[in-house]
């Protein structure tokens, strides 16, 4: 009886230090499908308030998921890299959305350079461009 | 930001006022760091670094920001953001340097050209003096740059936990290179 409770107790340890080692350790960020966007917004708006206020830009933009549609004005792919998406702005710069995930190189050509298009990812700053890493394309 | 338009003005005027090509820009540049340790070779690559040139004052700045370095495995990439890097907390890494610019060069005669530049080195919040040779080279009108340097993590107040000690190097190594285009 004794050594049946001593290893049920083994047992749970070995799963709640799985777990720990798991949750602090191996586990990734969710996939950007799974997140929800904290803003939705146009690639000229967004860029706008980059241009007029970089410091509240970033309070209020950095570090966040956003959802934002504007024009394709290119789809670059660089080696060693993922590809990235260029939305328009009226600015100086463009939205740069670094994709998540390498696009076979069908998906990419399927976009179309002046077409409309929505993305989700992570706003991480601005440098000229305003860039958003881990995108997605939306249906 | 405004600042900024107003200085991309100035520097437009300036520019038109010369009729010279002495400023050249990159947002793509490519800067590469390397790590190795006794467990592990590490490897992470940005692509949208922002690099300004100005040969007539023998300037050049550089900008990036942490969380558009790309990593081989997601969870790296993670840990160097949140645990090393702190990325949310220090967004971006900037390095401001001066070198002299040699007379061929002024006179924007083609050719490769070695540069002993000085400069601040800002990472994680901490800036550090640096001195580094880089090449700037001249083709066609074309100018492209290349550097290389090494980072000490200690230096730049970057903890690494003993437990991975093996799995990063103290010293990583950082290779930039940039195309630039003339800036009008």
């Amino acid at each position: 009886m004794k050594r049946k409770t001593l290893l049920t107790i083994a047992i749970l340890a070995a799963f709640v230090a799985a777990y720990v080692v798991y949750s602090n350790f191996l586990k990734t960020a969710p996939a950007m499908k799974d997140l929800v966007a904290e803003f939705k917004l146009s690639a000229v708006e967004l860029y706008a308030q980059f241009e007029a206020d970089e410091t509240s830009a970033n309070a209020k933009f950095q570090n966040k998921i956003l959802e934002i549609s504007g024009e394709v004005v290119e789809v670059t792919s660089e080696e060693g890299g993922n590809p990235f998406i260029s939305l328009k702005t009226d600015g100086f710069g463009v939205i740069k959305c670094t994709l998540e995930s390498a696009l076979s190189f069908e998906a990419l050509q399927k976009i179309e350079i002046g077409g409309e298009l929505t993305i989700k990812g992570e706003c991480i700053g601005m440098l000229l461009d305003v860039l958003i890493e881990r995108s997605i394309i939306q249906p | 930001m405004k600042t900024r338009n107003i200085l991309i003005g100035m520097l437009l005027l300036v520019t038109f006022a010369m009729q010279s090509q002495d400023r050249f820009l990159t947002r793509t540049g490519h800067i590469k760091f390397y790590s190795e340790a006794p467990m592990e070779n590490i490897e992470a690559n940005n692509h949208k670094v922002l690099s300004i040139v100005d040969l007539s004052k023998g300037q050049v700045a550089v900008d990036l920001l942490i969380k558009a370095f790309e990593f081989e495995k997601k969870l790296m990439q993670e840990h160097f953001n949140e645990n090393y890097m702190e990325s949310e907390k220090f967004p971006k890494s900037t390095f401001k340097g001066t070198f002299t610019v040699p007379e061929a060069l002024k006179s924007m005669t083609d050719g490769s050209y070695e540069l002993d530049v000085k400069g601040d080195l800002t990472i994680h919040g901490v800036t550090k003096p640096i001195e580094t040779k880089s090449t700037l080279t001249l083709k066609g009108g074309k100018l492209s740059g290349s550097l290389l340097f090494n980072v000490n993590v200690k230096e730049f107040d970057i903890k690494i936990p003993n437990v991975v000690v093996k799995n990063i190097a103290e010293t990583v190594e950082v290779t930039a290179n940039f195309d630039y285009e003339v800036y009008k």
